[in-house]
């Protein structure tokens, strides 16, 4: 076997014009056949247009092989983005575990402060309604603008990029 | 680096690879003007007319103008030969629909007996519309049952031509067999592949 390999006659003539194996080597631009063969494919309307419609059969054939293998890739890659829901679960155990004393410390506390709430809660609302009236009405209407303006912000990047990700 | 497989490459028959993006309009265009008589075939097939017909010259001009100017898109690995054939049917389907818009301008009324006025529709268009995207899942399960039903050798040879870019020299010498056969596996396999996706249409 060399590189000038070509097809020998018999494989490349059917008659008078170019065998169907000689046609498919020039549809798939392989150097592979005799120039007195090619000189003929050039000049022979029948021949060109067998050529040619192999050629684009050749074409269909390994975009169709090439668009298979992109998907069968894509079938076989690892998910970039699947939540890692094992990993959260350990961590979220491992947490557990390790906060279980300091959590067991805290309960009392807990229980206390529920206790107290009801007493807390008027004193804290008492001093928020009166630490805002001491401040002017205007400058309480300008933060709650600005601080429902973010909020709205904070909405509709949510939900635009809730649409983009389905 | 991008490989691109240019015909003058490489040894006869055998495959070189080259950088499209980085070399010059000279040597691009000299090795695409090897193709040119292929490209001549695929328009005047695609046109339904003689090779001789001034269309199909225009549509293999405009072919080497639009390889010449994209020669930078051409993906790594890809073919010369299957990238500036997909541009000479796209090409030569753009002539086809220019000739029938003409010839209705021309005579609207009129019903035209020549065949070659419909070739735009006779010819399907590569572009996927979203049944084709939605069929392509089928259509490749059965690209697969086919391509698992060809003779080893057949499969090995249509997917070190069609998916690795060798040449059948190449392939001859990697698989041991005399470049003939390879070309004649490779026929074969073309053609049940060719099959299934035109029964995709059926």
């Amino acid at each position: 076997m060399n590189d000038d390999e070509k097809l020998s006659e018999k494989e490349t003539w059917d008659g008078a014009h170019l065998s169907e194996l000689a046609l498919s080597c020039l549809a798939d631009a392989q150097n592979v056949v005799d120039p007195v063969a090619r000189v003929h494919a050039d000049s022979c309307a029948q021949c060109m247009l067998r050529v040619g419609a192999m050629a684009l059969e050749s074409h269909d054939v390994g975009a169709a092989l090439a668009v298979a293998k992109q998907i069968h890739a894509h079938e076989h890659a690892p998910r970039a983005h699947r939540f890692p829901t094992l990993l959260v679960a350990a961590a979220v155990a491992l947490a557990a575990v390790c906060g279980a004393p300091t959590l067991m410390d805290a309960l009392p506390r807990a229980i206390a402060w529920a206790f107290a709430a009801p007493r807390i809660v008027p004193v804290v609302t008492t001093s928020l309604v009166e630490g805002a009236q001491s401040l002017s009405s205007a400058s309480v209407s300008l933060v709650a603008t600005f601080a429902l303006a973010l909020i709205g912000f904070a909405v509709a990047r949510a939900s635009r990029s809730q649409g983009a990700s389905q | 680096m991008l490989g691109v497989v240019f015909p003058s490459q490489r040894p006869r028959g055998t495959i070189g690879a080259m950088t499209a993006a980085t070399m010059s309009v000279e040597t691009f265009s000299r090795e695409a003007a090897e193709l040119r008589p292929l490209l001549r075939a695929v328009a005047a097939s695609v046109l339904h007319v003689a090779p001789e017909h001034p269309d199909v010259d225009d549509a293999v001009s405009e072919t080497m103008r639009r390889a010449i100017e994209g020669r930078a898109r051409i993906r790594d690995g890809e073919p010369l030969r299957a990238w500036i054939v997909g541009i000479a049917k796209h090409v030569a389907l753009d002539v086809a629909r220019g000739r029938t818009r003409a010839l209705k301008r021309r005579a609207p009324d009129a019903t035209s007996d020549d065949s070659s006025t419909d070739v735009a529709d006779r010819v399907p268009d590569s572009k996927p519309s979203p049944f084709d995207r939605a069929a392509r899942s089928e259509e490749v399960t059965r690209l697969d049952a086919a391509l698992a039903a060809l003779p080893e050798n057949h499969r090995a040879a249509v997917e070190m031509f069609f998916l690795d870019g060798l040449s059948y020299v190449e392939i001859g010498k990697k698989l041991g067999v005399p470049m003939g056969t390879v070309a004649t596996w490779i026929l074969r396999g073309r053609k049940a592949l060719a099959a299934t996706l035109i029964g995709r249409d059926a």
